[in-house]
């Protein structure tokens, strides 16, 4: 038996530590460039982002004959795609942080208490996550939008509402095993009281799970965005997101390629990046995914 | 399996009602949706006139009722905008939906299961590598983008493919690429992870050892494999109906998604209403065939919920 297991484990594992090993620095590169160009953006952009030339309109970046005032081009009223694009940023990280943040701590916290003291307060919190877990997002964002109408805090909300149930039901095993450790039960015994144990005990120990899942739900919290703002009940015009500059873009496509491309790739590439980042980090910080998966 | 089959119908039926009153009360939160049926720029005594004959001016417990009561009717209200039943505008906008999802998701589970078992038969091989980069991509690039390129290259440069609209059999092909890109990815990861786990264990070990014919032993890890990535098409095929609302809305698919969309830009309350509760209603039902299948696949699913009760 003891063979067996050898003969069967041993390459993978070997190999699965190597690629853990090696940090993932395409993500942590690109995932740099887009903090940075959502933090320093308005200092960075050329133009003020929302400025209209009706004299400059459509022109393409420098690599595909365009001049070096506008190195990524202009859009159709004249506006600097770069300085847009920097703008963009600012509203996806915006979203990001505060989405990802807001969906934490709500997730975290019925985690917490659904995990910690279990009883009924746990069935029906329980019930109403698989509730909401099951309501698709869009959907979601349709109904919200045609009541209250569009905002960068309604897609917040919007996102906030799909992601938190995640955070909750991950969680919430990782509280009911944690609570199940001989420290937990000690610190009980020695007269610890929940909240106690419950902050000085559990959290920390499922800080772990949580980096992973708030990496993860980065990538999931910027295409929903963008989804939104290309649907048009995202960020309104004439602020730019990526999502809304692709759908001014659609109808350009056959004149002006770049107004379809180059936000898309901003998109992409920053959404790739978290996805690499947040999965180095579960197999790194999770022993029992490094053989094989 | 009749037992199991009746709870799991009772339990959608159940997340069926919570989702519909969701979205009953979500309305009725700041005030009566009077404001939001009524044609723009109505008069106030118009406006009056409306909520009476719509009953709004009811307790919200009877209009409840009222509500559920005309929805079992299949009564949805009427649409503003397009001056006829809701019903009658969203169930063949649904069909054009469900050809394009299911078109997608046929393809997704196709590509998904063949690239996943190529790159989890040969681990750490060329192959494999290949398949997880172009997953991790196809897991993050939006539908929407990948449609656009889809239309630059097909439709734009090579004009192979039409772009807009539902004529002919060919219109389906780039919407339904671009809808299918997401799941295909995590279909193929999880059916990699999973044909791994399996190539590891002893009785494929011992196959192996045995010398047991390479098409047998796929077979062996193949019915093995079939339990998570069904679990995981399952929730996919939901979520693509969702995701066809922005697909649709680039290549201009007359689906549920662009009539959510116009019903937003024309600020036709009821279509709106109408088009998320038909779309809630059937992301349940695919929800309890997937359960069913998977208690079909695997007997210890409905077996152990009989005996703990769960």
């Amino acid at each position: 038996m003891a063979l067996v297991d050898l003969v069967s484990l041993r390459r993978p594992r070997a190999r699965a530590r190597r690629s853990v090993d090696r940090l993932p620095w395409f993500g942590i590169v690109v995932l740099s460039t887009f903090v940075l160009a959502g933090v320093f953006g308005p200092w960075m952009a050329p133009y003020p982002p929302n400025k209209i030339n009706l004299g400059q309109s459509l022109l393409p970046p420098f690599f595909a004959g365009g001049n070096a005032e506008h190195l990524l081009g202009t859009d159709q009223l004249g506006r600097d795609v770069l300085s847009r694009l920097l703008s963009g940023a600012q509203v996806s990280l915006l979203v990001a942080v505060g989405a990802v943040m807001l969906a934490g701590v709500l997730g975290t916290s019925v985690a917490l208490v659904a995990g910690y003291l279990g009883g009924r307060l746990d069935t029906i919190l329980t019930r109403i996550t698989d509730a909401s877990m099951a309501f698709p997002v869009l959907l979601l964002g349709i109904v919200i939008v045609a009541l209250y109408g569009t905002g960068i805090s309604v897609v917040i909300l919007v996102i906030v509402l799909g992601a938190w149930p995640q955070y909750a039901r991950v969680l919430r095993s990782e509280v009911i095993r944690v609570r199940g450790q001989a420290y937990v039960t000690m610190a009980t015994v020695l007269g610890g009281g929940a909240r106690w144990s419950m902050l000085r005990h559990v959290l920390p120990n499922i800080v772990p799970t949580f980096l992973v899942l708030a990496t993860l739900q980065v990538g999931l919290s910027i295409v929903a965005e963008g989804s939104m703002s290309f649907l048009g009940i995202g960020v309104p015009l004439p602020d730019a997101s990526w999502g809304n500059m692709l759908a001014d873009g659609r109808a350009f496509m056959r004149t002006a390629w770049w107004l379809a491309v180059l936000p898309g790739v901003a998109l992409s590439l920053t959404v790739v990046a978290a996805n690499v980042v947040g999965d180095w980090l579960r197999h790194f910080l999770d022993p029992s995914t490094r053989t094989g998966r | 399996m009749l037992h199991f089959a009746l709870r799991r119908l009772l339990q959608g039926v159940i997340a069926a009602i919570v989702l519909v009153s969701v979205v009953f009360f979500l309305a009725r939160l700041n005030g009566d949706p009077t404001a939001l049926l009524a044609p723009p720029n109505a008069a106030p005594a118009e406006i009056d006139r409306l909520r009476a004959n719509l009953g709004y001016d009811r307790p919200i417990p009877v209009q409840y009722i009222a509500f559920l009561g005309d929805l079992v009717r299949g009564d949805l209200g009427s649409s503003t905008s397009f001056k006829t039943s809701v019903i009658d505008l969203v169930l063949p906008a649904m069909a054009q939906t469900a050809r394009l999802a299911l078109i997608a998701f046929l393809l997704a589970l196709v590509a998904g299961v063949v690239l996943g078992t190529l790159a989890g038969m040969r681990a750490q091989s060329r192959t494999d590598t290949t398949v997880r980069v172009a997953a991790v991509v196809g897991q993050s690039i939006p539908s929407f983008w990948l449609g656009m390129l889809l239309i630059l290259l097909f439709s734009v440069t090579l004009g192979w493919l039409p772009a807009f609209g539902a004529i002919g059999a060919a219109s389906v092909i780039l919407p339904a690429i671009a809808l299918a890109a997401l799941p295909t990815a995590a279909i193929a990861r999880m059916t990699r992870s999973t044909v791994i786990e399996i190539y590891g264990k002893d009785f494929t070990l011992f196959e192996r050892s045995k010398g047991v014919a390479p098409s047998v032993l796929l077979t062996h890890i193949m019915r093995n494999a079939s339990l998570p990535v069904v679990t995981l098409a399952g929730i996919q095929l939901g979520a693509m109906f969702s995701q066809t609302i922005v697909v649709e809305s680039l290549f201009a698919w007359p689906g549920v998604g662009q009539l959510a969309i116009s019903a937003i830009n024309t600020k036709d309350f009821a279509l709106v209403q109408g088009v998320v509760i038909v779309n809630t209603l059937v992301f349940v039902g695919l929800l309890f065939v997937v359960d069913m299948l998977y208690g079909v696949l695997d007997p210890r699913v409905r077996d152990h919920e009989a005996k703990v009760g769960a």
